[in-house]
């Protein structure tokens, strides 16, 4: 019993910070029906700027006061004017990539301007880390970990009574339905929405400096990773209780502390489940807890038509004339680019295109699964990683040939796709995304680090492929064998959405019930679709694995599984050409950025795919069709009628 | 003092590239009832929002008590009186009976009157009083209608806007429905009336309008209506 205490004391604290961001995340998703993924970037940013300050002398409740009472407010009017004002009254997915934008961008912009590699040992709040203030069966309690868990329960306290007994409560409450129901009470929507998300913000940010100390180095990856342990804890409170989503937390604090004084050290399975522990709860949550299903499917807003529908895509358009010549313009377009790219274009960028076109295939199974199937994933560089150390594994072990290495990475990760979908597609949008990110996360720290999969940081070498007496080890033989994988991918996915799996997903997009009631499977076609989603990524991921001789655990990471939602958001998630320009812009922007700056602004590729959620968030259809419409309407004034398909 | 509570002048509007409304006038005046009908898709829901600041036309006027309110937001639209019970479910759901109503008495009166308005509302409406902490949600249709209703009791708007409220109500909730409407009436404000029960609405309202496709096709008396007018009306909601 006392090895029990003892081990599970020191999980308090951990515990406490689980609960204090899992508050933050049910207050924003209760306030502004935003799951602000961006959480964590938030408390980064507040620890990060009393890091600073307290590092230049100042006066820690002077820092408090800089990055906590004032930045983190600000920082929560500025998102809420500049962004999530826009998307109070949009759809799920909308909101899931703006706030993945933030999630990018807030790190990126906070280290351009505090430039600064790791830093190590962040200061404490007030009660200072190595007095000792009393002791629990052995355990010496120590400042970071006495104000950790006081101020967490006064949190709790003071936002509970706050929430359920005053009238700002009650207007943020009422806010998660329906702003526009709050309109018509005769309270200003706009103004709760501010102040719900500056509470939020403060709340981050005091979360940030708490939380700093007690990871012992200040790093933006901590707090991306820690929010999947908040995501569980809030999950645990079914998304709304306060109470339940605290016990929560501590809960997975304590286990997690247990579980790494009980199990073997020194084992993949054992050091990667502590962190992973999170990961493995919420799948389980979001499995088994009932009461939470119901939380997901949001109560729908009655004034939800007020909204204009969205403009049908350019491409929904059809005009003859026009479509014969951007036909004729594209297909040009194409050779043009084939041909300077085998004649006259350099070996380093030939090499870069065919990053840009393996990344094209990666992002065509984002445009399979968000443009067509409105389903949002983001494990698509895990489901990349998983086809990569298949084609090398086989490569290594078996002989395999890795074209065949390639086929066989499209079913392995097709079917891993489907096992993942299965479970979480019963619980919507939301849900599903959430199960992918702690998979994605899961398979980081656990599934990755083995030796017969990514092996860890050291990754495995995976060769070229060969065909007979062709081999593409050459940069420019295997360009087009990349174009020609590409174009495979391009025709598989057009033919989906042609055909009958494609219909359906249209029908259940616009109405699940409906597409139900003339019989269409809503779960067949999802997992169908994901599975599908999951293969493509496998094969772009050994594409790109091959091309690269090899592949790492950390190249197919989970935050850069979240990148690629925003950058194919940005540029075009409905349309092929959007995930070709999303691979160009990508490598391209990459290439022109890395190349020709400093380490400081080296964050600025980070920050413009950020902001371009933001552009998302305004515009859903992504920059490729934007410049598309803007093409059309010039032609249209010129007198020619397109007629646009309902 | 104008005597009109309501004024669209010159209204156009619609949902994107899709235009609902086209040049739509009218006026209504203080403390009268006014049915507001026509054929599904006319544009009766979109005459509604307009005039409580949910849409913003694209162009023409809106005017309340003879101010203009053209794109102003709802919330101060609806401080200067005009209250609007949405078509479906027009409570919030996730909210319990309570809160719902106290959402609207705490932001309109001051906190002791607030609670008076309160205890008035449960008076009246014993059923809500006995579900007060229900969420919303799980309430049957004409009590989320009632509940509704009991919101704007309490504090008299010069003008309320009822959109759909007897949709598939039963018919004796219908009649509760209406009487609720009346003790409105006869509290002083002003109703616009969007009705599918065309019988109904007709028996309460002493002014007409009817819209079809976008347009007003008929404004005036109610009670002079021709018969052409009210077996079209009556025809095109086989229904009622």
């Amino acid at each position: 019993m006392t090895e029990f205490l003892s081990f599970a004391t020191p999980g308090l604290p951990y515990g406490c910070v689980f609960a204090l961001l899992g508050i933050g995340l049910v207050l924003t998703y209760q306030t502004s029906g935003v799951f602000n993924l961006a959480f964590g970037a938030q408390a980064y940013a507040s620890a990060l700027v009393f890091y600073e300050c307290v590092a230049h002398g100042w006066p820690k409740p002077a820092a408090f006061v800089v990055s906590v009472v004032v930045l983190a407010p600000v920082l929560g009017l500025l998102m809420d004017r500049g962004l999530y004002r826009f998307v109070r009254t949009k759809p799920v997915l909308v909101k899931l990539v703006a706030a993945l934008g933030m999630l990018i961008a807030i790190p990126a912009v906070f280290e351009i301007v505090f430039p600064a590699g790791n830093l190590y040992s962040p200061p404490s709040l007030f009660l200072s880390p190595s007095v000792v203030y009393f002791h629990i069966v052995g355990d010496p309690i120590n400042g970071i970990e006495l104000s950790t868990v006081v101020l967490t329960l006064l949190v709790v306290l003071l936002l509970s009574v706050m929430f359920h007994f005053t009238q700002i409560g009650l207007r943020m409450r009422a806010m998660a339905e329906s702003p526009r129901m709050v309109e018509l009470a005769g309270v200003d929507a706009d103004s709760v929405g501010m102040a719900s998300w500056m509470l939020s913000s403060l709340l981050a940010g005091l979360a940030g400096v708490m939380l700093a100390p007690v990871f012992g180095d200040l790093q933006a990856l901590n707090f991306t990773t820690l929010l999947v342990a908040a995501i569980a804890a809030a999950a645990a409170g079914s998304l709304s209780s306060l109470p339940y989503t605290f016990l929560g937390g501590l809960l997975l604090g304590i286990v997690g502390e247990l579980l790494s004084g009980y199990l073997p050290s020194g084992q993949v399975l054992s050091s990667g489940l502590r962190p992973g522990l999170p990961f493995v709860v919420l799948l389980l949550l979001l499995l088994f807890l009932p009461g939470l299903r119901r939380r997901w499917t949001k109560v729908n807003d009655p004034l939800a038509g007020v909204d204009p529908p969205p403009a049908p895509l350019v491409s929904a358009s059809r005009d003859r004339s026009l479509r014969r010549r951007s036909r004729i313009g594209a297909g040009a377009l194409v050779a043009l680019f084939v041909v300077s790219s085998l004649t006259w274009v350099s070996p380093s960028w030939v090499f870069n295109l065919s990053q840009a076109l393996a990344l094209a295939i990666i992002f065509l199974s984002l445009v399979l699964l968000t443009g067509m199937s409105g389903q949002i994933s983001l494990c698509q560089a895990t489901f990349a990683g998983v086809g990569a150390f298949t084609a090398g594994q086989l490569a290594a072990h078996f002989n395999v040939s890795v074209l065949a290495g390639i086929v066989v990475a499209a079913v392995v990760a097709g079917a891993i796709g489907a096992l993942v979908a299965l479970p979480a597609l019963r619980l919507g949008g939301l849900a599903l995304a959430l199960a992918t990110l702690a998979f994605g996360l899961l398979a980081d720290n656990i599934g990755f680090q083995y030796s017969w999969s990514g092996n860890g940081q050291s990754g495995i070498s995976i060769p070229r492929p060969s065909l007979g007496p062709i081999n593409f080890s050459d940069g420019r033989a295997y360009f087009c064998l990349i174009v020609v994988i590409l174009a495979i991918c391009i025709l598989v996915v057009s033919a989906i959405r042609r055909g009958t799996t494609g219909r359906q997903l249209a029908a259940l997009r616009g109405s699940e019930l409906a597409a139900a009631s003339i019989g269409i499977n809503p779960t067949r076609a999802k997992v169908l679709v994901f599975s599908v989603s999951a293969a493509i990524a496998g094969v772009g991921g050994a594409v790109y694995g091959s091309l690269e001789l090899g592949a790492s655990a950390n190249d197919f990471n989970t935050l850069l599984s979240l990148v690629f939602v925003v950058v194919v958001a940005t540029v075009g998630v409905y349309t092929v050409d959007g995930a070709v320009g999303a691979g160009l812009a990508y490598v391209v922007l990459n290439v022109a950025l890395s190349g020709n700056l400093t380490l400081r602004w080296s964050n600025l590729l980070e920050v413009i795919f950020g902001l371009g959620a933001v552009v998302y968030a305004l515009h859903p259809e992504g920059a490729v069709e934007y410049v598309k419409r803007l093409t059309l309407e010039r032609f249209t004034r010129r007198g020619i009628e397109t007629e646009v398909l309902a | 003092m104008t005597t009109t509570v309501l004024e669209l002048s010159g209204v156009s509007a619609g949902y994107g590239r899709f235009r609902a409304l086209f040049d739509v006038s009218f006026c209504l005046e203080h403390g009268s009832v006014t049915a507001l009908l026509g054929p599904n898709g006319a544009g009766k829901s979109t005459v509604a929002r307009v005039a409580s600041g949910l849409l913003t036309p694209s162009a023409g006027r809106v005017l309340v008590n003879g101010e203009e309110v053209t794109g102003w937001p709802a919330w101060k639209v609806v401080s200067r009186g005009v209250a609007h019970a949405p078509e479906g479910r027009p409570v919030f759901a996730t909210l319990d009976v309570e809160d719902n109503l106290r959402l609207t008495f705490f932001r309109q009166l001051p906190r002791k009157e607030a609670a008076e308005a309160l205890d008035r509302a449960y008076e009246r409406f014993p059923r809500l009083a006995e579900r007060r902490s229900q969420l919303a949600g799980t309430l049957s249709g004409g009590e989320q209608r009632m509940l509704a209703l009991a919101r704007v009791l309490a504090v008299p708007p010069k003008l309320l806007i009822v959109d759909e409220l007897s949709l598939g109500l039963a018919p004796r909730t219908v009649d509760e429905v209406f009487r609720a409407l009346r003790e409105i009436r006869d509290s002083g404000t002003a109703l616009l009336i969007v009705e599918q029960q065309v019988s109904r609405a007709l028996e309460l309202a002493e002014h007409l309008i009817v819209l079809r496709q976008g347009r007003i096709t008929y404004d005036g008396s109610s009670v002079q209506v021709s018969d052409e007018l009210r077996s079209e009306l009556l025809a095109v909601r086989p229904d009622s």
